[in-house]
């Protein structure tokens, strides 16, 4: 039903020397869940905000529907938002803040009472409907919030941290029940978070930003198997990619500090096109590629470095081992059996088929 | 500010922490206590005293009535006209009152929101504020001029002078208490899709309670109390208020006490029995905005 444009969009807050966004382009598909995602400061609730209509936009067209909006005053947009804080309405009860929106449109009492009831019903309100807003727990206000939203019959949707408060239970619980709201509504969403494991788990695409710009735009898969650049790399994946300073060698990547493994025929061709041959670079390995068990150490004899567990921890299914090979320091993944004591001298391997490499000065990934 | 005065004497401190267990010194309380009843207990026994004696009984005003003189009473209402003067005061009050919580509130609700992105709404809070620093007095001779000019000279007058002569203690008032809204609730009313007028009425307003409440009883214990502005504004004798009225008993050649007690008590009680009614509220108000 709806489709959102927004090009090349721009936004200098008054009295600030530099953009808080900037040149922020991206095409929103009908029913798409779209997670905003970076670091604190890089301009998710700006740009949430300039969607909104509460935040004027600088520079750059807001399209919906084909019609630019940049103008369109918040209240005409038809768009329902869930604020990080709530921002629920202190002096009324959970029905009348649920059903404001509704009554403000002036539809019949009983039209708004069906809706607010089963809105109430999906989030488990129901029995909270007559209470005021400080007489719920974090969870229950935050739902209230939420339930604002759906109540309405918005084109879009944006949720600004809408789980930041909430304890880890509660969070995964409201992870889910906003996936599913999803399903049931199929209207577009733009959910913030800084959060990568909700963009990981909730997204149709992520958008992730850094210093105000879009750094990539992709499906959780591609983002974290396909980073173009050293910031997306580290930023997806907890705990999060290792990286090296290394030198490109007679087919072998090393930092003269330890580390020393060859590069595989077909990541090494790319990389001598394009002419990184002797040259500096930076290597990438997620935790999970690295490798203890004997199959592997016997699969990829020429990566094989030999590190000294400092710390591990262990995780249940996995635990983590934070190891040292000479004054090369990393984080390696391992299954919970090869668990390892520190202080123990273990063999690893590197499985470099899987490694990432990126251009020092510009930090995009090679390709 | 006289009402000021009487407010925080008779409110409870609210942030007293129930946690904090220091002895108390019972000695020092009971004497400070029996002070403080002697200090506003006193005058008014006094007053009612000499309101039911007769004038011959004047020599010692402690002692009590030989005789009680309800008639006193009788007189002072008649004397005062009271009725007239009672519902004179009533409409400028009350009127006063609801179009000060009405407007102030808006005013001070909108400077307070865009001073500091506009410049306009900056000077206006700072004109506003500063007007709080001039003495009546000084403006009273040109304002008597002024009101006459535009014959604002009668109830109606005084009544719209009461409501504009608010406004810089009652902005700075609300002002502060607006500033602790936050403004993410009226961005959730303009994403719900409200008007400003709406924003305002419906989520801001309600929000402004305890505000309203401490604005209304400053303005009525002014309004009701005020001496100053009847007696320089009001020179029809139909159009005066009960505090006013209180002149007629300093007559040329004697005061008659006795008939001016009894007419201060009759001018007293709606003020208490308001005030009694008032300070539940008020309370009420100041802890629910504290606590939030
Ligand atoms: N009202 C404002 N006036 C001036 N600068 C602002 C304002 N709001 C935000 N900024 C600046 O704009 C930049 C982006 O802020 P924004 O709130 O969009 O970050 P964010 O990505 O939402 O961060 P967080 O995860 O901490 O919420 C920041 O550098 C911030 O300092
Ligand atoms: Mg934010």
């Amino acid at each position: 039903m709806v489709e959102i444009n927004l090009k090349h969009i721009y936004k200098e807050y008054d009295g600030n020397d530099n953009y808080s966004v900037s040149d922020f382009n991206l095409d929103i598909k009908d029913k798409e869940f779209i997670v905003f995602v970076g670091p604190s400061g890089c301009g998710k609730s700006t740009t949430l905000r300039m969607i909104a209509g509460l935040e004027d936009i600088s520079k750059g067209d807001l399209v919906m529907d084909g019609k630019v909006i940049n103008d369109l005053a918040p209240k005409d947009r038809d768009i329902a938002m869930v604020f990080q804080n709530y921002a629920l309405y202190p002096n009324m009860t959970v029905f009348d803040n649920m059903g404001f929106g509704l009554s403000i449109k002036k539809m019949p009492k009983d039209e708004i009472k069906k809706r607010v009831d089963n809105a109430a019903e999906i989030l488990g309100l129901t029995d909270f409907l007559q209470r005021k807003p400080a007489a719920l727990s974090g969870g229950q206000r935050q739902r209230v919030a939420l339930g604002r939203a759906i109540v309405r019959d918005a084109k879009l949707f944006l949720l600004d941290e809408p789980l930041s408060n909430l304890d880890a239970k509660l969070r995964v619980d409201m992870r889910t029940q906003i996936a599913q709201l999803h399903q049931r509504l199929q209207t577009n969403m733009i959910y913030v978070t800084h959060d990568q494991v909700e963009a990981m788990t909730m997204a149709d695409r992520i958008v992730i930003m850094n210093d105000g710009k879009i750094q990539q735009v992709g499906t959780p898969d591609e983002l974290y198997n396909k980073p173009t650049n050293k910031f997306v790399a580290g930023f997806m994946g907890s705990p999060s990619m290792n990286f090296f300073d290394a030198e490109l060698k007679n087919g072998r990547v090393s930092n003269g500090r330890g580390l020393d493994v060859a590069v595989p025929e077909g990541r090494l061709k790319v990389l001598r096109e394009k002419g990184y041959d002797g040259k500096k670079l930076t290597v990438g390995i997620r935790p999970e590629d690295i490798h203890t068990e004997q199959v592997a150490l016997e699969a990829m004899p020429d990566a094989v470095v030999s590190a000294k567990v400092e710390v591990s921890e262990f995780l249940g299914t996995d635990s983590m081992l934070y190891s040292r090979t000479g004054e090369t320091e990393f984080v390696a993944q391992v299954n919970a059996r090869d668990y390892h004591k520190p202080g123990e001298e273990v063999e690893m391997a590197f499985e470099m088929s899987k490694a990432h490499f990126f251009d020092d000065d510009t930090e995009l990934t090679i390709e | 500010m006289q009402a000021n005065a009487d407010l925080n004497n008779n409110t409870p401190a609210p942030r007293k922490s129930k946690k904090r267990k220091k002895k108390v010194n019972w000695t020092l309380t009971s004497v400070m206590m029996v002070l403080a009843i002697f200090a506003i207990l006193g005058p008014l026994y006094i007053t009612v005293v000499i309101a039911l004696k007769d004038p011959s009984q004047m020599t010692n005003v402690l002692s009590l009535p030989k005789q009680i003189h309800w008639e006193n009473f009788k007189n002072a209402w008649q004397m005062t006209n009271f009725p007239k003067m009672f519902l004179n005061t009533l409409f400028i009050t009350v009127v006063n009152v609801i179009f000060t919580i009405f407007t102030n509130s808006m005013a001070a609700y909108v400077i307070t929101r865009y001073r500091l992105k506009n410049k306009f709404f900056n000077m206006m809070y700072y004109y506003f504020i500063s007007a709080m620093f001039i003495p009546f007095n000084v403006i009273m001779l040109p304002l008597v001029k002024e009101v006459s000019a535009f014959h604002m000279d009668n109830i109606i007058g005084i009544t719209f002078l009461y409501i504009v002569f608010g406004l810089p203690q009652n902005i700075f008032l609300y002002s502060g208490f607006v500033k602790e809204i936050p403004t993410a609730l009226e961005e959730a009313a303009e994403m719900d899709g409200a008007k400003p007028m709406q924003i305002f009425f419906k989520v801001i307003f309600p929000l402004m309670k305890p505000m309203h409440a401490t604005v209304a009883i400053l303005s009525f214990m002014w309004t009701w109390n005020d001496f100053l502005m009847p007696l320089v504004l009001l020179s029809n004798p139909d159009q005066q208020t009960l505090q006013l009225a209180q002149y007629v008993f300093q007559g040329q050649f004697s005061t008659q006490y006795n008939l001016a007690f009894a007419s201060y008590v009759l001018v007293l009680l709606p003020v208490l029995i308001m005030y009694v009614f008032f300070q539940k509220y008020i309370i009420a108000g100041v802890t629910s905005g504290s606590v939030k």
